[in-house]
């Protein structure tokens, strides 16, 4: 339900995308793999234009889009009706934990301050954050900022959840409580797009990976099959390089 | 020592019967030029074209302009221009009938919006570009990011030099004195016209002051206490 | 336009008003020299906290810091006559009531600066991380030599951004001091005004003055600091 085709960015002189095309179907939790420079961060921020794209074309529900000269109106459809979770969380440093995830909900979707209330208070209790509901955030760990950082973009009920290395800022102990709390969203039939380099995770909860190199889709499949039979070598070196939590060779 | 306690007691009731005209120049004036300063720091973070140019320009010469010199330019150029000017406007009121205060508000807003502008740029750098990022990622426009993002978190980043403007706008308020307005400095020594004794009443002024931005400073500190809680950080777990 | 502004007038009076600048530079470069060397002995005198002096200097700095420069320079004029009039009779033959008014203007500048130049020296002095002290001593330096090796080249350039806006400041306070029978910038603009009947012309070259030697001043100091940080400039 969300397609990207040939999408272009550069800055200044460096391309950071080369003409990229992806689908993404409903439901589907898609992670995007690649090194440092591949571009997939970008192409991810073009989606809700945090970044703006060159040129190419993002067809969204049914909606198409140009992302040459984007209607102020459609970036605004984009930013509604998806939800970001930022590597380095960007919660609002204001405001207190309840106050995150409402803002959204009464401000963007008018909901009654009660009833924001009450989604808030739901969703922060499904990411295991509920008792810190009045803590500012510079009074809690990354773990935790990450979770309500989640939270923020669950509670807003979007059709896609994109998240930008969501756990690559943080400390490794904190790591694994907070891919299960995304690999809970993902339970919840929502659909994703996941940019991370974290491979279990894309092999427990992953219905497709794509690998990304140098501003190109070089690979993409099932993560079994991009995992143990990948087909480019691109990918088989990048594997290489990165070594599976659970694979310790004596 | 020839001081008279008689008469500058009566410089200084004189003096705080006219504070409420300084009061209320500094404070309009500071809160008009807190919303003008924003906008203009806002339009030149934001680099909208032509008008950020002329802003940076106009805010950078303007700087440069003295408030007493200010005031004796715009207060010649209304009494030259005035009787012409209210001929095409319709304007029926004599020269004479016109409050000189009015110039007096004009010159220290122009003077105080081109300083709040450069303070509250220099706020805009110390906001991580993510928290613009966030609000926007949840669908709030620009207006909203601003006003509900990023304005509050710059009060508490903003209130020392906030604190030290308001101040000198006080200061800076003494000069209406000079286009014939009485506020406290020359309300002090309405007295001393009888006596030929002027000390007592620049004393007089100087403590009523003194003991206004006194206020001023301790409403700054309760202000600063009660801000920024958000930013104190915790030893996290 | 002619009753209004006149070219003709403007560059016939521009070169009379300019040649009372030194008058104003004359009383910057005074006050700030003596206004300076004040603010190092206070600073250093709170540093140190002193008993009953630092409390008297926190009144000293709080009602230089809280009273208008005008009321300030009136005081100076009529007060100190009257305060240390017979003193200064009696003990140097000198008739202060006599005394040109720039003096007066001068020493409620240097008073002025005394207390927010020494504000600022003690916030730039603190501002140096006590770690880069303990440093010093460690290496076996006196507390003295500390001080004047370590920490106060470093207070220095942290100093130097507000030194700069300070002085521009006293520049355009300058602009007072015609109230007291000066004939600086201001004070020609006046005269001549009173004497052609055209002020407009006088004042404008002022107010052109005023802001051309400002952003000089300005320009200035950017080059002393970028010079000084190996081109990183903090803009104040």
């Amino acid at each position: 339900m969300i397609e990207l085709t040939g999408v272009k960015k550069s800055f200044g002189k460096l391309e950071v995308l080369k003409d990229v095309s992806i689908k993404v179907d409903d439901g589907e939790v898609v992670v995007i793999l690649g090194p440092s420079g591949s571009g997939k961060t970008t192409l991810l921020r073009s989606i809700n234009f945090l970044e703006k794209a060159d040129s190419g074309t993002m067809k969204f529900s049914d909606k198409i889009i140009n992302f040459k000269n984007p209607k102020k109106k459609d970036i605004l459809y984009m930013r509604r009706h998806t939800g970001f979770v930022f590597q380095n969380y960007g919660l609002f440093a204001h405001k207190t934990v309840l106050q995150n995830v409402m803002e959204g909900l009464v401000q963007v979707q008018k909901k009654s301050k009660h009833e924001a209330q009450q989604i808030a208070e739901e969703v922060l209790q499904n990411v295991g954050m509920l008792e810190k509901k009045d803590s500012y955030p510079s009074q809690l760990s990354g773990g935790q900022q990450q979770r309500v950082g989640i939270a923020r973009a669950v509670a807003l009920k979007p059709e896609v959840i994109l998240f930008d290395e969501p756990t690559s800022a943080l400390d490794p102990e904190l790591v694994g409580e907070t891919l299960e709390v995304i690999k809970k969203v993902a339970k919840t039939g929502i659909t994703m797009i996941v940019v991370t380099h974290e491979m279990s995770f894309a092999e427990d909860v992953a219905d497709r990976v794509i690998f990304m190199d140098g501003g190109v889709v070089v690979e993409e499949g099932k993560p079994g099959e991009i995992f143990y039979k990948p087909k480019e070598e691109r990918t088989r070196q990048f594997l290489s390089r990165i070594i599976p939590q659970d694979a310790y060779v004596i | 020592m020839s001081f008279s306690v008689s008469s500058f007691w009566e410089s200084l009731v004189s003096a705080l019967a006219y504070a409420p005209v300084t009061i209320k120049l500094t404070a309009i004036t500071f809160v008009v030029s807190l919303v003008l300063g924003t906008i203009i720091a806002t339009i030149r973070y934001y680099k909208i074209p032509v008008l950020s140019q002329i802003f940076a320009v106009f805010v950078t010469a303007y700087l440069g302009l003295p408030t007493m010199v200010a005031i004796l330019l715009y207060n010649i150029i209304f009494m030259t221009c005035y009787a012409d000017v209210a001929n095409v406007l319709h304007i029926t009121v004599p020269i004479s009938e016109v409050d000189p205060i009015i110039i007096g508000y004009f010159v220290l807003i122009l003077g105080t919006s081109c300083s709040v502008s450069e303070s509250v740029r220099g706020a805009f750098r110390g906001i991580d570009k993510v928290q613009f990022e966030a609000g926007y990622s949840i669908g709030l426009g620009k207006f909203k990011t601003l006003t509900r993002v990023i304005y509050p978190q710059m009060v508490p980043i903003l209130l020392p030099g906030l604190q030290n403007s308001l101040i000198g706008l006080l200061k800076a308020s003494n000069l209406v004195s000079a286009i014939s307005v009485i506020e406290i400095m020359t309300g002090a020594l309405l007295p001393s016209l009888l006596y030929y004794s002027y000390l007592e009443g620049y004393v007089a002024a100087a403590l009523v002051y003194w003991l206004i931005g006194i206020g001023i400073e301790v409403i700054g500190y309760l202000a600063e206490k009660n801000s920024g809680k958000y930013l104190k950080q915790v030893a996290t777990g | 336009m002619e009753n209004y502004f006149s070219i003709e007038r403007f560059i016939h009076v521009f070169p009379k008003v300019i040649s009372s600048l030194p008058v104003n530079l004359h009383i910057v470069f005074w006050s700030m020299l003596l206004g300076t060397l004040l603010a190092v002995f206070v600073a250093v005198l709170r540093l140190h906290r002193v008993p009953v002096v630092s409390g008297l200097l926190g009144l000293y700095i709080s009602f230089m810091r809280g009273t208008p420069l005008l009321v300030q320079m009136m005081i100076a004029f009529y007060g100190i006559p009257i305060v240390l009039g017979t003193v200064f009779l009696n003990l140097f033959g000198i008739n202060l009531n006599r005394l040109e008014p720039v003096i007066f203007v001068e020493i409620a500048i240097i008073l002025n600066e005394g207390a927010f130049l020494g504000e600022i020296f003690r916030g730039a002095i603190t501002s140096v991380p006590a770690v880069q002290s303990e440093a010093g001593y460690s290496i076996g330096m006196t507390g003295a030599q500390t001080f004047v090796r370590i920490v106060l080249p470093q207070a220095f350039k942290v100093a130097i951004p507000h030194y700069g806006v300070d002085l521009i400041g006293v520049f355009q306070n300058t602009s007072l001091v015609f109230m007291l029978g000066v004939v600086d910038l201001l004070g020609r603009a006046k005269t001549i005004g009173a004497a052609s009947g055209h002020t407009i012309e006088g004042y404008v070259a002022a107010a052109l003055i005023y802001i051309a030697f400002s952003l000089l001043l300005k320009g200035t100091f950017l080059l002393i600091e970028k010079k000084l940080s190996g081109g990183e400039v903090k803009l104040v």
